[in-house]
């Protein structure tokens, strides 16, 4: 089941002839949402005990999340991707608050949802991007491209399946890993230094933007 | 909740020197930039770091002898690390040396390409250092986006362009691949940390294998492209081309030995349960890296392309040492002798490579670099001294005797023979024999009778005298007496059992 969505979103893209891509998207993102939501309700009805209600939130938070992404991929309009892609942030942060990891899903809110796609917004209405255009489709490569990408799904599927629930995390980790507290307590704890390494690449990106962009320099 | 408490950051003395010195030469850089005398301070200071950081990486205490894990394991200097960064140093001392020319004929203003230079060698120790995954990640990552802008410094040149653009571009795509390698690995054992990873690996169950198996060949894809091992090469030869020379002498051994101590030290510490995973791969990519690498060598007629693909086959040599070191069933000696051939090989190369490319920096037919194989056509007659180099590096790249290429691949397949790994001996053999063709090509073209294009002028200046000199005495130096910079390896590898 899994395995039809790269095929379908690979035909949902923009697309000469037959089908408009406002129909193609439009249409997949129907059909993503329309089956997540029996699955989620279908899953309500079987395990119906106390765990239902995150299970059943988590449902709707992931198709709130696909049928956005959906958006993202299949439309032309560079502005209408980037907001939907704020509601696949915002999909992804309730994920993360089902799973109580209250401080991952306020992080992603704030960098992914607020600051990062503000950026996007930025960039895409400066550089007046003309309107995506429909591209022909087809040809060995993109079959080839859909096997691999198959492939591999089916590789990681197949790896990961069968272990369902039985990771656990390791002897001695805190008892709540992701709260804020302990979040910082990590960071300038055992992780010192990779924090400091992070500041560091921080100043590199910082220093290569300028290079890169900035005024002409010469000696 | 205990009070909190810093841990010892001593050990990070020589990492932070360089730091510093990074961000003095890039404010030099800023300020000074209309004085013509300033052009002379930034790489001033970046030597001076660089060869600072040297002896501060004996002075932490026991740091030589006793491996000492501080940060709960997080960044360790045992020996094995301190070997490493001095071998970095040297290649962030020979990149300055080599740079300064070059930047100066191409007028470019220089504070920022010695501050990310340096900033690339730190991220080149932090990987040399890392005991936890989090840490390997982002010294990679420090090293990587330091080369993507020095490969692009050329703002106003199409090509520099361009290849930093194809360079980012894929690089991000096996950065990703890594970071999911990592992260299943993260899943397996719970902790990020060498030594967690390693416990969970000294028990997998059937159904962790096929996990296991996965994070192997993501963890060879994404550490394999800053390798240049193939399948993940095909970015090398562009990339090469299309930077500026100096970083191209750069790009070709910083990431490749970063890439392998990581490699090693991950093997070692981290992954000893993984072998019957890694190792059959392994074997694999050595063969078809070494074979590929000097096949497609054969047909090229411009040497930073040639250059380019030598150092793809030279990394399939290298990993026929890793492969031996962790072949089942070897003894402790065996493995740490192959492993020492291979920190020997990283030596050799360094010099050898970084001398090649360097060359080219020296001779400028017309009004750009040497590139092409007609641009060295009867270098021999007209800058005899110049040609003799670039023919040390050339015997020492085919491996003849007396050169450090040549002990280098001897130690690599003589430790394959005693690890009973037959095909890859052979494999090596055979490819090293293909590989003189090429190489001699060039050789050919420097001392052949008919004149090239152009007059070839001398285009270097005492520092890129200095950086190729001290290159070719120490491959003769490692040529002629191996035995210290080996017993030296030996020790260093010991320290990670």
């Amino acid at each position: 089941m899994t395995s039809v969505w790269p095929l379908l979103l690979y035909y949902l893209l923009p697309l000469v002839g037959l089908w408009t891509y406002r129909r193609g998207g439009r249409t997949g993102t129907l059909a993503a949402g329309i089956s997540w939501f029996l699955a989620a309700v279908a899953l309500g009805v079987v395990i119906g005990d106390a765990r239902s209600f995150a299970v059943i939130s988590f449902y709707l938070l992931s198709l709130v999340a696909v049928m956005t992404a959906f958006l993202v991929v299949t439309g032309t309009n560079p502005v209408y991707g980037a907001l939907s892609l704020i509601g696949t942030f915002t999909g992804i942060a309730g994920v993360f608050v089902v799973l109580q990891c209250e401080f991952f899903g306020i992080v992603q809110v704030i960098l992914y949802a607020g600051a990062i796609l503000v950026l996007y917004l930025f960039v895409v209405m400066m550089v007046d991007l003309p309107k995506e255009n429909a591209q022909k489709r087809g040809g060995v490569r993109g079959i080839a491209a859909i096997a691999t990408g198959l492939g591999l799904l089916a590789l990681v599927v197949k790896a990961l399946a069968p272990l369902g629930m039985r990771l656990q995390p390791a002897a001695g980790a805190s008892a709540e890993p992701y709260s804020v507290r302990a979040v910082g307590t990590a960071l300038f704890g055992p992780y010192l230094v990779p924090f400091e390494v992070a500041s560091l690449l921080l100043l590199v990106a910082l220093v290569g933007a300028i290079v890169l962009s900035g005024r002409e320099r010469e000696s | 909740m205990e009070a909190m408490t810093l841990p010892d950051l001593r050990e990070l003395i020589p990492e932070a020197t360089i730091s510093i010195s990074a961000l003095i030469a890039i404010l030099v850089g800023a300020l000074a930039r209309n004085y013509s005398s300033a052009r002379r301070i930034a790489p001033a200071v970046a030597l001076i770091g660089l060869v600072a950081a040297v002896p501060l990486m004996f002075a932490v205490p026991h740091a030589t002898t006793v491996p000492t894990a501080r940060f709960e394991g997080v960044f360790v200097a045992d020996a094995f690390a301190v070997c490493l960064k001095l071998l970095f140093s040297a290649v962030g001392v020979i990149a300055t040396l080599v740079s300064v020319n070059f930047l100066e004929a191409e007028r470019q203003a220089n504070g920022e390409y010695y501050g990310l230079l340096l900033l690339a060698v730190v991220g080149m120790m932090l990987t040399a250092s890392a005991r936890d995954v989090v840490l390997l990640f982002l010294g990679l990552e420090v090293l990587s986006l330091s080369t993507y802008v020095l490969v692009g410094y050329l703002r106003k040149d199409p090509h520099s362009t361009e290849s930093a653009i194809k360079y980012f571009l894929l690089s991000s795509f096996a950065t990703a691949l890594l970071l999911y390698g990592l992260s299943l690995l993260y899943g397996i054992s719970g902790g990020t940390s060498y030594a967690a990873i390693r416990a969970a690996g000294a028990h997998l169950s059937g159904d962790l294998r096929l996990v296991a198996m996965l994070s192997v060949v993501f963890l060879t894809a994404g550490i394999g492209f800053k390798a240049t091992l193939v399948p993940f090469h095909m970015y090398a030869p562009d990339v090469y081309q299309g930077a500026p020379g100096c970083v191209a002498a750069f790009l070709a051994v910083g990431p490749k030995l970063a890439a392998f101590g990581a490699l090693i030290r991950l093997l070692v510490e981290a992954m000893p349960g993984f072998a019957s995973e890694w190792v059959p791969l392994l074997t694999v990519v050595s063969i078809l890296t070494m074979t590929i690498g000097n096949l497609v060598a054969l047909s090229q007629s411009n040497v930073k392309r040639m250059l380019a693909y030598s150092s793809i086959a030279h990394a399939g040599y290298m990993l026929i040492g890793i492969v031996a070191a962790f072949t089942p069933g070897v003894t402790a000696d065996v493995r740490s002798q192959a492993l020492a051939a291979v920190v020997y090989y990283l030596v050799a190369y360094t010099f050898m490579k970084m001398g090649a490319f360097g060359i080219l920096l020296s001779i400028k037919p017309g009004d750009r670099f040497a590139e092409t194989l007609d641009d060295l056509r009867g270098l021999g007659r007209r800058r005899p001294l110049a040609a003799a180099l670039l023919l040390v590096f050339l015997l020492s790249l085919i491996g003849i005797p007396l050169t450090a290429g040549f002990t280098a691949k001897f130690y690599v397949f003589s430790s394959a023979i005693s690890a009973g790994c037959y095909t890859l001996a052979i494999a090596g053999i055979l490819n090293a024999v293909v590989a003189a063709t090429y190489y001699s090509r060039i050789a050919i073209a420097l001392y052949a009778v008919e004149p090239g294009r152009g007059e070839p002028y001398a285009a270097g200046g005492i520092s890129l005298k200095v950086a190729l000199a001290a290159s070719a005495i120490a491959i003769l130096l490692l040529g002629i007496f191996p035995g210290r910079v080996l017993e030296t390896a030996l020790q260093s590898v010991r320290s990670l059992f």
